[in-house]
């Protein structure tokens, strides 16, 4: 017994030792500051980042960190608007081909050494590096012909034809050349203490607890008024809102019932204040319609299980309002919504009446639909670790059985749902997708008949005419045309419906009444710019 | 009873316990009690029936690599000591997965899975501490031949230790089921089982209590029953049996 | 003494060997890839897809896959994690400290309860107090750990305030600091664990002593003329069997035992890391812990094996050849 408590005591001591030693935060040097500076702000993360290499990262927490260390070309403000950032201007010559990059001079990395156009060459060199496997960055560099650099402070991309969504890909945090130079790419001791010319400095990433930040006094673009930018790790979404509450962190994310909970509740509100906004974030089933069952491939029987499902009444109870039903592919941000497409709202009777033109009638033997002796009988995937997932199938599933459809449901895993989608090997899934800021983005992966085989169209959609509708979105360079465009490929996906759009879950936050100056945009608070950098807290 | 356990969405979410409803209702607006009842199904087949399995599996395994010796008896304790080696709950979450399907026959197996080994070893144990005891020795002289040694002979020996074995067996296999759901790895929806309510309602708990309290109350008291009883049972000169 | 250690450890080397072996086999039969995993679900181009498989290079077939992570791992080489591509000894040399101390405080937590209990219930059978402490510690058995940490956390930490609602940390002035830090954040995880030991030990316990009791060993030893202070010594000795073979039960739960409590206070230890090597198909984390796990079973059975021998005279000269009952 006294050999245990030994070992424990040693045990105990060392735990205590290592961490006085692992980090530095001393070293970083602030200035005093004058009115409005100071202060920590502490964010909720709910999984490790893998790396924070700015290129090879291919999640959310990640990318959030690599955003304050890092500065990208262009971002967007508060309102998904293109704004400069280490490139001042640009300009696009021969038809939208050719992209001017004017950088911006005198711009340093926190360890000192310039910022130059070698350093952005050398970043998309990284990207498009099959070795670097920077599969979140990729897809917007494929299109590059070649970049020049003409000037230390001038880039030129040249695209193999007009790329419309050109600047999105630029949102990259440019790495430091000479650093990433001396050692191996994906070893590379900066993946894990990243150096870049952004507001914030990289202090210390202690695994599995935090990974903190401090203002970066030289900034370009003005020191930021917060002295450490801290991200602590709770996995638990239940212990995350109690470490709001014991005042452990200054923002998190609720749920719809633990909103209803508190926001009633005076003392709350006295303490936090409300954040919210439509994330970029939404739900979908994808109907499996290449045939290989047989109730899917027919557009009327897709129409019909969209119009079966009462998405606004699942937004209105279950997720208490919060949350916006969409008829489009696109976020409404990303697209203007379109007046003129027609609602799909919930509709037993034009369902029962679409299943019934289709051949699905109600066998009055037993009472469920079936068509030629086979049965309308299938299964459901979804995602075990999303309650919205694992919720609105519930009510769906009770809403088909009403019809006389008998729906079951399969939870799976991540990595196991992923696998049999892009397999095509279901018959309906439920699944998730984060758009991104052009509407290309969403609309191409899930749309076009190149991503069936590896890519996002899990649906199998094949259309030639929303091929070259994309295509050409793609291609167009003005605006309005582009917008045309886009709304002609959603009025054909509303009649073809090879997804049901469930809804954009709202993100309702309660933010500490410390802190002050930020708005969310739809891509949070930290995913945009000047954002964080304004931020102050009392 | 409040309807069925799969109503779909009800004016009455999260409605505290009333007369309407007994229990409450869940953020679905679900009867409490309905999907209590309900849910009990699940939670007794994977506890009686994983524990049946890894009993009928670890009995069969440790006799006869007892009775054997030799080849055989290496072998299965070989394979113990390699199932042994992982963790309950990574195991029975590994076999989930790699069924490739949720549901109650892959939780029931993979929860088996991992708690046959204890009893197996039991047994085992047991055999060769037997062998050459009065028991043993008369009843060969008697010419009892291996099996029925064991049935006939031994099977009474052990049946208070293993009604033990087997009580806080079907507790912990219902425990370890709650986890799986806990995890995200429960029974498929809408089938409710008492852990997967608990796991379900935990976003829930600083708006509404009912729906933590309750199935976690109900899960304490089977336990507790099955605790009890195999007290009672067995008497308590089995008091040292193990449990794990 | 040293030819029987020789020859325990050597008989667990198939033992580990087919533990590897399962576990990699298992994890190649899960649906799903490393390299469907690697792109985290971000959106991914068929363009971008195709890339990918072909820099990985995962066309190798599992066998050659485990051949090659063997012949590594003979040369000391755990290989590097698939996630983040660190050297898997950091990424769980990283996650070990935190559960080691997690487990070691449910392991002094439990015996510090269910000993005590046991000691006092053996003493007095059927009394009062052994009822009642027999029942709690059975309704304690039954408390799912995730239930009880939820409401541990809300009533504790968030509602009295007294003890850190989640995370870890060794931070203070001094080195006592540190420590008092560490332990006040490890206080409500460690009381999760320990509400289902507490039943199993004091059972354990009980047990033990009243077999000692029972024989009126101690009114036997002392009548030979024994001190009271060396009877109750070779009392301890005699109890100390049990709870050895206990411990070399509990010594396993220290690499997958914690999984829930870590998950749900944000600790940041093995069985967190264990949970999202699987869930990321991440072999070379999962063999790393497995090959780990199955280490410290083996070396609980070697170190019962051990004590046994200390302790029990009889075990001694009928050591050779192998304890048979000590699978």
């Amino acid at each position: 017994m006294r050999a245990r408590a030994l070992c424990l005591v040693a045990l105990l001591v060392a735990v205590a030792i290592a961490p006085a030693c692992s980090s530095s935060p001393s070293t970083v040097v602030v200035p005093p500051g004058g009115a409005g500076y100071g202060g920590r702000f502490v964010y909720p993360l709910r999984f490790e980042p893998l790396t924070l290499n700015f290129v090879t990262l291919s999640d959310q927490t990640s990318d959030y960190v690599a955003r304050l260390v890092g500065d990208g070309l262009v971002d967007r403000d508060a309102d998904l608007r293109l704004v400069p950032r280490l490139a001042e201007s640009w300009d696009f010559t021969d038809g939208g081909r050719v992209l001017t990059l004017h950088l911006r001079g005198g711009v340093r990395f926190h360890d000192g050494a310039p910022f130059t156009s070698a350093d952005v060459k050398y970043t998309y060199e990284r990207v498009i590096d099959p070795k670097s496997r920077a599969i979140g960055r990729i897809d917007g560099f494929l299109p590059v012909e070649r970049v020049e650099t003409p000037d230390d402070l001038t880039v030129r991309v040249v695209y193999q034809h007009p790329y419309a969504p050109a600047l999105a890909a630029w949102e990259v945090p440019i790495l430091p050349r000479h650093l990433y130079e001396k050692d191996d790419f994906l070893t590379s001791r900066y993946n894990r203490a990243p150096v870049g010319t952004g507001p914030f400095r990289f202090v210390s990433w202690e695994t599995g607890r935090r990974i903190v930040l401090a203002s970066n006094p030289d900034y370009w673009g003005g020191r930021p008024f917060i002295d450490t930018f801290e991200f602590q790790l709770i996995p638990s979404q239940e212990t995350t809102l109690q470490a709001l509450l014991a005042g452990e962190i200054d923002y998190a994310s609720l749920s719809p019932v633990q909103w209803k909970a508190h926001a009633q509740d005076p003392a709350f509100s006295r303490r936090f204040e409300t954040v919210r906004y439509l994330p970029l974030f939404f739900l979908y089933i994808a109907w499996r319609g290449d045939g290989s069952t047989p109730y899917f491939a027919d557009p009327r029987v897709r129409r019909a299980m969209t119009l079966a499902l009462d998405r606004d009444g699942y937004v209105s109870t279950v997720l208490q309002g919060s949350g916006f039903v969409p008829d489009s592919v696109f976020h409404p941000a990303v697209l203007a919504p379109d007046p003129a497409l027609p609602a799909l709202h919930y509709d037993p009777v034009r369902t029962a009446a679409l299943l019934d033109e289709a051949g699905w009638r109600i066998d009055p033997a037993t009472g469920r639909r079936a068509r030629a002796g086979v049965p309308f009988q299938f299964n459901l995937l979804i995602f075990s670790g999303s309650e919205d997932h694992v919720q609105f199938a519930q009510v769906a599933q009770e809403s088909l059985r009403r019809l006389g459809i008998d729906m079951t449901i399969q939870r799976l895993d991540w990595p196991t749902l992923w696998s049999r989608l892009q397999k095509g090997d279901f018959q309906a899934a439920v699944s998730g997708l984060v758009a991104g800021v052009d509407p290309d983005d969403t609309a191409y992966g899930l749309l076009h008949s190149s991503q069936i085989k590896g890519g996002q169209n899990y649906a199998a959609f094949h259309d030639a005419q929303v091929d070259a509708w994309l295509e050409a979105g793609r291609r167009a360079v003005d605006p309005d045309e582009r917008r045309s465009i886009y709304r002609l490929i959603d009025r054909r996906v509303a009649e073809l419906q090879p997804y049901t759009f469930l809804f954009f879950p709202m993100t309702q936050a309660a933010m500490s009444r410390r802190v002050r100056d930020i708005r969310p945009s739809p891509r949070g608070i930290i995913a945009q710019y000047p954002g964080v950098l304004r931020l102050r807290v009392q | 009873m409040g309807g069925e356990p799969a109503a779909g969405i009800a004016g009455s979410a999260l409605h505290p316990p009333g007369r309407a409803h007994l229990l409450g209702t869940d953020a679905l607006g679900r009867d409490l009690l309905a999907r209590l009842i309900h849910g009990a199904r699940p939670s007794l087949l994977v506890g009686f029936g994983a524990t049946a399995i890894a009993l009928l599996v670890g009995f069969c395994a440790g006799a006869f690599a007892g009775l054997r010796g030799g080849l055989a008896d290496l072998l299965i304790v070989r394979l113990v000591d390699v199932v042994a080696c992982f963790p309950p709950l990574v195991l029975a979450l590994a076999f989930v997965a790699a069924t490739g399907r949720t549901g109650l026959w892959p939780m029931l197996l993979g929860v088996a899975l991992s708690r046959w080994t204890s009893m197996a070893r039991y047994v085992r144990g047991e055999i060769l501490r037997h062998r050459g005891g009065d028991v043993w020795v008369s009843a060969r002289a008697a010419g009892a031949g291996g099996g029925r040694l064991v049935l006939r002979h031994l099977l009474p020996l052990l049946a208070g230790p293993l009604l033990v074995m087997t009580s806080f067996g079907i507790a912990g296999a219902i425990l370890l089921e709650s986890g799986l759901s806990f995890l995200g790895f429960g029974v498929d929806p809408p089938t409710p089982s008492w852990g997967s309510i608990l796991a379900e309602s935990r976003a829930t708990l600083d708006a509404a209590w009912w729906p933590v309290v309750f199935p976690a109350a109900a899960l304490v008291l089977l336990l507790a029953a099955l605790c009890a009883a195999a007290e009672r049972a067995a008497g308590s000169e089995t008091r040292g049996t193990p449990l794990v | 003494m040293i030819a029987f250690l020789l020859r325990r450890v050597v008989s667990a080397l198939p033992a580990l060997v087919g533990v590897t072996l399962v576990a990699f086999f298992v994890l190649n039969l899960l649906p799903s890839d490393p390299v469907q995993v690697w792109s985290g679900g971000s959106a991914l181009s068929a363009e971008a897809a195709g890339r990918l498989r072909s820099e990985l290079g995962v066309d190798r077939g599992p066998a050659a896959r485990y051949a090659a992570w063997a012949v590594a791992l003979l040369r000391g080489d755990l290989g590097h994690s698939l996630r983040d591509g660190r050297p898997v000894a950091f990424v769980i040399g990283d996650a070990l400290p935190w559960s080691l101390a997690l487990n070691l405080c449910a392991i002094l937590a439990i015996y510090g309860v269910a000993v005590p209990y046991g000691l006092v219930g053996a003493s007095s059978p059927g009394s009062a107090t052994d009822r009642a402490g027999g029942w709690a510690l059975l309704l304690l058995y039954a408390v799912p750990p995730f239930a009880a940490a939820l409401i541990l956390q809300q009533w504790v930490a968030v509602g009295l305030g007294w003890l850190p609602l989640q995370g870890v940390s060794a931070e203070g002035a001094s080195l006592p600091g540190r420590v008092w830090d560490l332990l006040r954040h490890l206080a409500l995880p460690t009381l999760c664990l320990a509400l289902s030991g507490w039943a199993i030990v004091a059972r354990y316990s009980r047990a033990a002593f009243r077999s000692v009791l029972g024989r009126e060993f101690l009114s036997v030893v002392r009548a030979k003329g024994l001190s009271r202070l060396r009877a109750h010594l070779r009392l301890a000795a005699n109890t100390a069997v049990p709870f050895v073979t206990l411990l070399a039960t509990i010594v396993p739960g220290l690499v997958g035992g914690s999984i829930i409590v870590e998950q749900v206070f944000s600790l940041p230890g093995v069985g967190r890391l264990y949970l999202a090597a699987v869930e990321a198909r991440d072999y070379p984390v999962v063999l790393a812990l497995t090959l780990l796990s199955a280490v410290l079973v083996l070396a609980g059975h070697l170190l019962v094996d051990l004590l046994y021998l200390l302790v029990d005279p009889r075990i001694r000269t009928a050591l050779l050849p192998e304890r048979t009952d000590a699978i």
